[in-house]
């Protein structure tokens, strides 16, 4: 297991948001962390990270234990958070050079560039580029120090769905050359079609763990969004939705 | 007169050059990108909170330097300070600059808003302005200005500058006394804003 996190409890103030969290990443798998908006996915992972300050449990990432962002996240963790800007007058070749030049062993940059189908625009300025090619550029910035682990919080929030499949791919690739996956999205399509399992986190608990199939034939449903709705309720939640 | 005149202007021109330049072009544009998201990326890499700040530092120690050997240029050309003077007045200026930038990189630890680090900005430089002895020479300012003037290093630094350009002033302390308290407030304030720096905005 890549990650393993045994009973982490997050709250804010008075209100609790992550209760008794457990959840075991495999290496080498896209795992996915499906919730509502507002469910606690960018806390968890956060809180995961070390971002925020847990106030109970154990969270283990590449063997090691994390309490704070220490070097085994720095190094072997690549965070693609869901709300970021690059500096805006920089081209795409400036900021993948500048983030490469962190890491003892970047991957090269005309490599990732490559991957990734931004070697066409390589010389535009990040404020010129389109909202797909903004996430593929923090994508790349996510894979350049060469991660074994990367996680993609909302990672096709408000793109085509056009961009949305390409990014899948990209995803499947990582996969393909051993990088684990870990990303959280409210798009059931994105977690039934690209995850190996998935977790969901509903009413500050993780209520199932495990791959799709196994989720929409344990709830008896034909597609994995009638289960999560099974599994969730339908209520529209007052003040969150 | 004239000179003198126009090199007390440039002196004045040069300190409010330097307190701008630690809120317009240091502070607002760090809190900036500390709001933006761009300075979270780093939090997630190996660079370290020193690395970025001596970044920023140096960044604009360049910048500034390109500037400064224009002013020197003017002041040359207008007979107030000497080639003989040159090398004090350059290294007075090297080290106002730091403590300048240092100072501006510390207050952007203070603000999460760039239109509240503004407004208290533009506050602090009529503040720094006011108590750095631009009234007149520190021995010559009295009561509550002088004791504020005295706590303030930026003081010091004017003293400094105008030991170097203007001679036969009354001066309060000698010029390494004045260079000591500027060096030693840079200092002060480097260490504080590694200290109190933080990637994001405090949630």
């Amino acid at each position: 297991m890549i990650i393993e996190i045994n009973n982490m409890c997050k709250s804010y103030g008075e209100h609790l948001v992550l209760d008794q969290i457990c959840l075991k990443v495999k290496t080498g798998s896209v795992f996915g962390i499906l919730g509502r908006n507002g469910a606690g996915k960018t806390s968890l992972i956060e809180t995961m990270i070390g971002l925020r300050k847990k106030d109970s449990g154990q969270v283990t990432i590449l063997g090691k234990n994390i309490e704070r962002v220490n070097d085994t996240i720095k190094y072997h963790v690549g965070l693609q958070p869901q709300t970021s800007a690059l500096l805006p007058r920089q081209t795409i070749f400036e900021t993948l050079t500048l983030f490469a030049s962190f890491y003892p062993n970047p991957l090269p940059v005309e490599q990732v560039m490559g991957q990734l189908g931004l070697e066409q625009i390589s010389n535009k300025r990040i404020d010129h580029l389109s909202g797909g090619q903004k996430q593929r550029v923090l994508l790349a910035v996510t894979m350049i120090g060469n991660p074994k682990l990367l996680i993609l919080d909302e990672p096709t929030a408000g793109l085509d769905p056009q961009i949305r499949r390409s990014l899948w791919s990209i995803i499947r690739g990582l996969r393909d050359q051993g990088k684990t996956i870990l990303l959280t999205t409210h798009y059931i399509e994105e977690a039934e079609q690209l995850c190996d399992e998935v977790a969901i986190l509903h009413d500050k608990h993780i209520i199932v763990q495990n791959s799709p199939q196994q989720i929409i034939n344990a709830q008896q449903t034909q597609t994995l969004e009638d289960a999560f709705v099974s599994l969730t309720g339908d209520l529209v939640r007052e003040g969150w939705d | 007169m004239v000179y003198l005149l126009l090199s007390s202007c440039f002196l004045a021109y040069l300190h409010s050059y330097c307190y701008q330049n630690a809120v317009f072009t240091i502070m607002q544009p760090l809190v900036e990108i500390k709001k933006n998201g761009t300075m979270a990326l780093f939090e997630l890499t190996p660079l370290k909170k020193r690395e970025f700040i001596f970044s920023m530092l140096l960044l604009r120690t360049i910048y500034t330097l390109i500037w400064v050997i224009i002013l020197i240029g003017i002041l040359l050309m207008l007979g107030t300070i000497q080639i003989s003077q040159l090398f004090l007045f350059f290294v007075v200026v090297l080290f106002g600059m730091f403590m300048v930038f240092t100072f501006g990189i510390l207050l952007s630890t203070f603000f999460n808003s760039v239109e509240v680090a503004g407004a208290w900005g533009g506050f602090i430089i009529v503040f720094i302005y006011i108590f750095s002895g631009h009234g007149g020479m520190l021995p010559n300012v009295k009561g509550f200005m002088k004791t504020v003037s005295q706590f303030n290093p930026f003081t010091y630094l004017n003293q400094a500058l105008q030991q170097v350009v203007f001679k036969d002033i009354t001066i309060a302390f000698p010029l390494y006394v004045n260079m000591l308290i500027v060096i030693g407030a840079g200092l002060i304030f480097i260490i504080v804003s590694v200290k109190t720096f933080k990637w994001k905005l405090e949630v």
